[in-house]
This record gives structure tokens, sequence and C-alpha cells, in this order.
């Protein structure tokens, strides 16, 4: 109890750096995932309406460049794929 | 002989300390209003635009990150300038940035000016005004904050159903500029009549006694405050309370921005929503009312605890919530947790570091405070964009209630001042 009242890290107090890094890992992992999400619906979306061929939807790190503009990472999604290491 | 008796202070009187509470109360109705009602755009939007939830609800994240991090700022602009002319710069900022809202049709415009223009002029009408306030007050500060914190439930209770009303009639370009000239003309009325300290119209602070230490008294010097701030950043409560307000306004803003949406999603329509959301706003008002008050008598750890352990548990009731009745029912459970969620934080800034200017510390918990409405109400349009489907989010909104008041219970003991003698440490560095 009064190592989590007075314990510290780097000087800070051990409930706020805690808070501060649990929020920062949950706010990459969740832009992470809904950047994914939306480049995949893109991705679906598009093979659906132009090439009818599902064995292209899957998301790879190295997007065809023959994908129209369509499904291209817009810059946060690129920044949030980069930042997160589990998307 | 006899022994003079000290005076002792009147509960209620007549002072000047009321109208500066009213005025602060207003502002913070007017610049909290949009920002709190903003859920009754989210659909509007999405039908005019085509624009995903996430997008729009990205808005109200730059804006309240924006508003976080000019909050320090604000405060000091307050401590420096003076509240009165901080708010007349607050005041240009809004009508500016509502009037350009209403011009917009891209979503980089969009977030320019509801999120960068409205962010900053939202920071200086929050922050100032409660540090303001606190020096129109000698006792009786509980009621003083109150009446200010009931005033952000207020703000919300009157403009969701006023603000769908006229995006039915003026659509809502016209909204904005509807509301930017009323806010405008409200605005200059009310700092016309405010004013930075009681002696600037040859008074006391409200409850002030013959008997008190002159030394007491707020002295606004910034030599003195850049001591103060260096003593209080050595305090853990500085940092915590922060990350308190942090957890909090992720917990609520969760709820503010997606009840809406998520009532429609049940089949009921944006004016019944709007008015759910009021009902929240309007139950939050006598929680906000009675918290400080409370919190001088039971001890501001314990209520506020309660208040967030309130304000998380209720939200479980949405995960079974589809009827109309259902959702009054959680709007009354959850406004009570909501409002009272907030409300004792001045009162803590009071009860650990006196009467010492509280300008930039108030700013640095609102930075956590926005920072935590940013995430909340952002997190909600991302993952319903990924799930289709707000249970992620509302779960989100339960542990982030829950975590604050594990939070509180390690705050340190309120029986004392954190930093009693900083006054004769300035007094001894300035010396020097």
């Amino acid at each position: 109890m009064n190592t989590l009242r007075n314990g510290r890290i780097i000087g800070l107090p051990i409930q706020f750096v805690t808070v501060s890094i649990i929020s920062i890992i949950g706010f990459i992992y969740i832009s992470g995932w809904a950047a994914y999400s939306n480049v995949e619906s893109r991705a679906q979306s598009y093979s659906h309406s132009y090439k009818g061929d599902s064995s292209r939807l899957k998301l790879s790190s190295n997007i065809d460049s023959d994908w129209p503009s369509e499904i291209e990472k817009y810059n946060w999604e690129k920044a949030a794929l980069l930042v997160c290491p589990l998307h | 002989m006899t022994m003079e008796s000290p005076a002792k202070p009147r509960t209620f009187y007549w002072h000047y300390a009321w109208v500066i509470v009213s005025i602060a109360a207003i502002v913070q109705m007017v610049g909290a209003s949009i920002r709190m009602a903003f859920g009754v755009f989210i659909d509007p939007l999405s039908d005019s635009f085509g624009w995903s939830q996430g997008s729009i609800t990205l808005a109200y994240a730059i804006n309240s990150i924006v508003s976080a991090l000019f909050s320090p700022v604000a405060g000091w602009t307050a401590d420096k300038y003076g509240t009165r002319k901080a708010l007349a710069i607050g005041g240009i900022i809004f009508v500016f940035g509502m009037i350009v809202t209403g011009v917009i049709d891209q979503l980089w415009q969009f977030y320019l000016a509801f999120g960068l223009l409205l962010g900053i002029a939202q920071a200086i009408f929050l922050v100032p005004l409660v540090p303001g306030v606190m020096r129109w007050y000698k006792r009786q500060l509980g009621w003083g904050m109150g009446i200010m914190m009931a005033a952000w439930g207020i703000g919300p209770a009157i403009s969701a159903p006023l603000l769908g009303y006229m995006m039915l009639h003026l659509d809502w370009r016209g909204t904005f500029w509807a509301t930017a000239i009323g806010s405008g003309v409200i605005m200059v009325i009310l700092i016309y009549f405010y004013r930075d300290s009681p002696s600037d119209i040859g008074t006391d602070a409200y409850g002030a006694l013959p008997q008190d230490p002159v030394e007491e008294e707020l002295v606004v010097d910034q030599a003195m405050n850049k001591i103060f701030v260096g003593h209080m950043k050595k305090t853990a409560a500085y940092y915590n309370m922060s990350s308190i307000h942090f957890l909090g306004c992720v917990g609520h803003a969760i709820i503010l921005v997606y009840l809406i949406p998520i009532a429609v999603m049940q089949g009921l329509s944006i004016i019944e929503g709007a008015a759910i959301l009021t009902a929240m706003s309007a139950i939050s008002v006598p929680s906000r009312l009675l918290v400080p008050v409370l919190s001088e008598k039971f001890g501001v750890r314990t209520v506020m605890a309660i208040f967030f352990f309130m304000q998380g548990i209720t939200v479980i009731m949405l995960y079974w919530t589809h009827d109309q009745w259902m959702f009054y029912v959680f709007a009354v459970v959850f406004g009570i947790g909501y409002g009272g969620e907030s409300g004792a934080f001045p009162i803590l800034n009071r009860i650990y570091y006196g009467h010492a200017p509280q300008g930039s510390p108030y700013g640095f918990q609102m930075l956590g405070a926005g920072l935590g409405m940013a995430l909340g109400g952002w997190i909600g349009g991302a993952i319903f964009d990924i799930t289709q489907g707000y249970g992620i989010a509302l779960a989100i909104s339960v542990a982030a209630s829950l975590v604050g008041m594990v939070s509180i219970m390690f705050l340190e003991n309120t029986d004392n001042l954190l930093i009693p003698d900083w006054k004769l440490k300035s007094s001894i560095n300035r010396s020097n």
C-alpha cells in the first residue's frame, strides 16, 4: 500500500506511470486494430467490386503496388500500423 | 475585564462572489454545451457528408486534446493577465470558431474549426474560472464550486435538445451560426460584470473575517507562483489527481458521446436520444451541486470514490438496455455518478495546497481530463468502425471508472496541507 502511494519510477508516482503506460499501450493497440480493419475492409470492398478474387484479400505488410489508391493506407493508418507491434 | 470573542463566519449572505460564481457557471454552460452535446451531431454529419463515426468523433478527440494541451497555457494566462482578460480572449475565439465551423465542407476543415479553435476556447472557459472563483471564497467554497460544477450538467441538459431542435429547423450550419451570435452576446454581458478579485471592488473574499491572517490571502505573484509549482510537482497528488481525472473522463466521455448513437441503434430517434442525454445531464446537476459540500463533510476521497464507482458500475446496464424507459433508468443512475465524479477536484486542491495560486496546477489536472475526454470520445467511434457495436467501448468505460476509484483510495491523506511551508520557502528563496 505504501509502495503504491509513495513509490516512484523515474521521479514520477507509480500510479501515474501505470495509468499512463496502460493508456498509451491501449491507444496504440486500438489505433493499430482500427487501421488494420479499415485497410482490410477497403481491400475486401475493392476485391469484391473489381476482382472477385478473395485470395488477394489478405493484408500484408507489402501491399501490391497494382492496388488502386482506394486501398492504400492513409497516413494515420500507416503510423498506427507502424507503431503497433501486434497489427 | 471581558475578553472579546472572535467573530464567527456567517453561512449565507449577499456578496458579489455569488455574481462571480453565476457568471462562471453560465460561461461554463456555454463553453461545455457544444462538446458535451456532441452526440447530437454524429448521425446528421454522417448522413450529410458520408463521414464515418471514427472520422467525426476524431474532431471531438482533437477538440479535447487541444483543450487539454492548452489548459496549462490557459491557467498561466489567467494567472498572469487575470481571468477577465482570459475570458475575453476565449469568447472571441469561441465565436469565431463557431462561425467557421458553420462554413466547413471538408473533414480537415471540421477538425481545424471544431477541433482546434473551439478546443482552445474550451480550455480558456474551463480552466481559469475555477481558480478565479476560488479567489472569491474564503469560506463556503463548496457551495461556490457546487454551483459552478452544476453548470456543466445544466449546459448539455439545455443544449442537447436545443441543438437537436435547431438542426431540424435551421440545418446544421445555421445551428452553429445562431449559437455563435447568441453566445457572443452572452459573453460580452458576462465579461462586463466579471471581476478578477474581491479587491477590484474594494471588498474581502466571501466569509473572510477580521481575525483571518492576512498572509493567507491569495497573492498572484509570478515568482511565488513559479516556486509554488516547483514544490507542488514534488507531491504525488499533483500527478495522481491528473491521472484520476483522466480515468474519470474516459469513463463518462464514452457515454456522453455515444449514448445518442447507442439509443438510435436501438431504434430511438435523435430527438429521443437527445432527451435521454438531457435527462442524464439534468440528473447530474444535484450531484455536482452537492458533491463539494458532501466532500467537506464526509471526506473528499470517500465521496469521490463512491461516485467513481457509481459512474462505472451503472454502465453495465447498457448491455441489456433496449427500450426507451430503460435508457431513462440508466440516465438517472449514471447521471448521479457522473455528476459527482468531477465536482470534488477543486476541493481536493484546496485541501492539499491551501490558498496557493491554483491556475497552473489546475491546468495540469485539466490536461489529464482533456486527454481522457479525447480518448473516450474517439475510442467508441474507432471500435464501432471495427466491430459495428459499442460493447468493448462500454467495457473500457467501466474499467476506467473503477480503476479511477482504486487510484483515489491511494491518494495522500487529506488531514494536512501537502506543502504547508511553501510561502516560507518562497520568501527565503526570494530574499536570496
